[in-house]
């Protein structure tokens, strides 16, 4: 743990991250978009949305710094956090010379944890759309990064423990 | 998607592409869990709430006021300056839109179709509330008067200054339209006229102002009510309206300040008790002024001021009642008095009713008893309860000619027990109400005139300012914390004790003021009092009324009465503070008070 994660976040915020890449495949999968969303208490602060599509070849850097601003030492929320966080940490350990030291919440764990203290027969079902049927919350229009980060966003903020841990 | 505003939503369906486009980037998205408080009363609203999803309740107080579902918004009295007095609850889980209320009056101002019909929803909403019985003292806002409203300072350029002058003109003094003269004519000329007349019609920025303003200008006078400046602004389809004050101009006034004042303002009580037929309208405008004191104390309008506005409502019911019971040659021969804190103008909730009536000498009136009496008893009915030591017009004792209240006067003054200080100090806190005020002025020049400069009387006068103790105040408070979470009885404590010794003090100084703050000027005038002593007086007397009335809406609601008591634990550390300070000051003045009358000494 670095001195800077020992730092206290700011009260009651996080920030969504999701990415769209060219395969699943953290280990060499290529960036194609990236959408982050700061959550604040109840609001989602859409307009302040970071969203940026990246093309075969361009440069990632500015994307990063954007990126890296929006979230500072808040906690960073997301649905298939390891993957969106693998690819990008690819990327930032030759900057910050260490992965992303922020406190890492994941919304199918949250969902998952809601889900198996009811008792049930069935095995939780984990797909994002389910999720969001589930918590009566809108259906995503499109699987983009911007979707993706919009959704998640509201499912955090129905997941998240009254505490804002 | 989800965070795609619907634009199809009156009124934001007037808004043009690119105002749609910059409020769609302003946007913000709160989801909010069931039971959940989006606005508490008192709190600071940032941005309008335009419901996508779910359901909110609109409360005030304990009463449910509205239920909003999707497409409905709240709450437009923030955007214009009014204080919130209504809170916002979550009714189900609930997703809303936040439309910034910086953006949202930027396109008021720029789009004047959407801003009109913002504004007519707005009016709209409270008319409805003027409607509502339980929101009557709404209604009162609507007699508010153009005064009340913030008029920007008149910007003047001549006929022959050109577009860019007039543009540099608004941008210098922070503007948004300029006067025109052109010899005995007066133009006016907007931001949006400069903006259609320059870019739209591609007028050169050097032509002459002169010809191109209008003249037919909307006026209104200052005294007017602001609801006409509302009607006519709606009516003409336009934002401003300039106003004069015995034909000069002296301002202009923008929509969006006249509806900042329409939401807080009220006296429709007042016309209410001008109008009224019969004492039951009257017994209805006295119950409306409980909602009345509740509903500013919500919205934090300062106590004495809160206590001005009720004196006020008061004597007018009073008077009119009078006026419905007396026939006119009564009235003409009679003077009907209020006293004790009624005349002093510190009167807050409905507390015992103290009044009298003087008869001019030689005047008869047969079935004066019954129509005294039948006073009283309205009085009882409009929820003032009877005087316990039967001060009240419908008890002969008080219902007497002039020279009986002469009499009474000299034997309180010459032969002081306990009843008569008592008597003496009601009375010398009267205020007439209705009939022939002289007969008052004649009764108290004869008090001033036979309070000789005995030195003892006014010691025993003096003497009750002392007589409860006043807990607290600097080292000792904090040497016994325990005690500290004690009650205190206010009035004893504080309020008694500041209102009776600058009551002796006014006596001996033969003020002709009632009020205790006046009395406390007055007597820093004379230089009885210094002027900082004074301050801190005044100061203490306002907060510890606050406190007072505070704790009786909070415990029961006002009207009723209830104890006075106040409990120091329960109070934020600012208050708690303040009130031991207050409590200091008191402590203070009573040594003072102490020393003034030698009451250590007899």
């Amino acid at each position: 743990m670095t001195d800077r994660a020992t730092q206290p976040p700011a009260p009651d915020e996080a920030v969504v991250v999701q990415i769209e890449a060219s395969s699943f495949d953290a280990a060499t999968a290529e960036l194609r978009a990236i959408a982050a969303l700061r959550i604040r208490g109840p609001r989602i602060l859409t307009s302040s949305m970071l969203s940026v599509r990246l093309n075969p070849g361009d440069a990632v850097g500015p994307a990063l710094d954007r990126l890296l601003a929006l979230i500072e030492d808040r906690k960073v929320v997301g649905y298939y956090l390891d993957f969106t966080l693998a690819v990008l940490d690819r990327h930032l350990r030759p900057v910050l010379g260490t992965e992303l030291p922020n406190r890492r919440v994941e919304i199918s764990s949250l969902y998952y944890d809601r889900k198996s203290r009811l008792p049930s027969k069935n095995a939780v079902d984990l797909r994002l759309d389910s999720i969001l049927r589930d918590l009566e919350l809108p259906e995503r229009d499109s699987e983009g990064a911007e979707a993706n980060a919009l959704a998640a966003a509201m499912a955090y903020l129905r997941l998240k423990p009254a505490d804002g841990g | 998607m989800i965070d795609r505003f619907s634009f199809e939503l009156p009124p934001f369906d007037r808004l043009t592409a690119d105002e749609r486009r910059r409020l769609q980037a302003s946007l913000d998205l709160a989801l909010f869990p069931k039971d959940h408080v989006i606005l508490g009363r008192g709190a600071a609203l940032d941005a309008l709430h335009v419901i996508v999803k779910g359901q909110v309740h609109e409360r005030r107080g304990g009463e449910l006021v509205a239920v909003l579902g999707p497409e409905e918004f709240f709450d437009l009295k923030a955007l214009f300056g009014g204080g919130q007095t209504h809170s916002f609850v979550a009714a189900e889980d609930t997703i809303c839109h936040l439309v910034p209320l910086d953006v949202l009056a930027d396109l008021a101002r720029g789009n004047p179709g959407f801003g009109s019909v913002l504004h007519e929803d707005f009016a709209d909403k409270i008319r409805a509330l003027a409607n509502a019985t339980s929101n009557r003292e709404m209604s009162a806002l609507m007699m508010a008067r153009i005064r009340q409203a913030y008029l920007h300072a008149p910007v003047h350029v001549a006929a022959t200054d050109s577009l860019r002058d007039a543009a540099a003109a608004m941008k210098r003094e922070d503007a948004t339209s300029v006067l025109v003269r052109d010899g005995d004519r007066t133009g006016l000329l907007t931001g949006s006229d400069l903006r259609n007349l320059v870019i739209l019609d591609g007028r050169p920025v050097t032509d002459p102002v002169g010809p191109l303003a209008r003249y037919e200008l909307l006026t209104l006078d200052r005294d007017d009510l602001l609801l006409n400046a509302l009607v006519l602004m709606t009516k003409h389809n336009v934002r401003r309206i300039v106003i004069t004050e015995q034909g000069a101009i002296v301002g202009v006034l923008e929509q969006i300040d006249l509806l900042g004042v329409l939401s807080n303002h009220s006296q429709i009580i007042a016309l209410q008790v001008e109008r009224a037929t019969g004492p039951d309208d009257l017994r209805k405008a006295s119950h409306d002024t409980i909602g009345l004191i509740r509903s500013l104390h919500g919205t934090g309008v300062r106590v004495p001021l809160i206590a001005d506005l009720v004196t006020e409502l008061n004597r007018k019911i009073f008077r009119k009642l009078y006026e419905m019971l007396a026939p006119p040659e009564l009235v003409a021969n009679s003077c009907l008095l209020v006293m004790g804190s009624e005349g002093r103008g510190e009167q807050l909730l409905k507390t015992d009713q103290d009044n009298g009536l003087i008869l001019r000498d030689g005047f008869e009136f047969p079935g004066l008893q019954e129509l005294t009496a039948s006073f009283t008893q309205h009085l009882v009915d409009f929820g003032y309860p009877l005087c316990h030591g039967k001060v009240m017009v419908s008890n002969p004792e008080w219902t007497r000619p002039l020279s009986a209240y002469k009499d009474s006067l000299f034997h309180w003054i010459h032969r002081p027990d306990e009843q008569a200080q008592l008597n003496l100090a009601i009375f010398y806190d009267a205020a007439a109400v209705a009939g022939d005020p002289a007969l008052l002025e004649e009764a108290r020049r004869y008090l001033m005139s036979k309070l000789l400069d005995n030195q003892a009387f006014f010691t025993q006068f003096a003497r009750p300012t002392l007589s409860f103790e006043t807990p607290g105040g600097g080292v000792f408070a904090s040497l016994f914390e325990r005690r500290r979470n004690d009650p205190v009885d206010i009035k004893k404590a504080g309020i008694f004790p500041l209102v009776h010794g600058i009551r002796a003090l006014a006596l001996e100084k033969h003020l002709t003021e009632s009020n205790t703050t006046a009395r406390i000027w007055a007597l820093a005038d004379l230089g009885v009092l210094d002027r900082p002593f004074a301050q801190e007086l005044a100061d203490a007397f306002a907060f510890l009324s606050t406190l007072r009335l505070k704790a009786h809406v909070d415990v029961a609601g006002p009207g009723t009465q209830t104890d006075n008591l106040v409990r120091p634990q329960e109070m934020t550390k600012l208050d708690r503070d303040q009130f031991d300070d207050c409590l200091g000051f008191v402590k203070k003045f009573k040594e003072f008070i102490g020393y003034h009358f030698h009451l250590n000494t007899h």
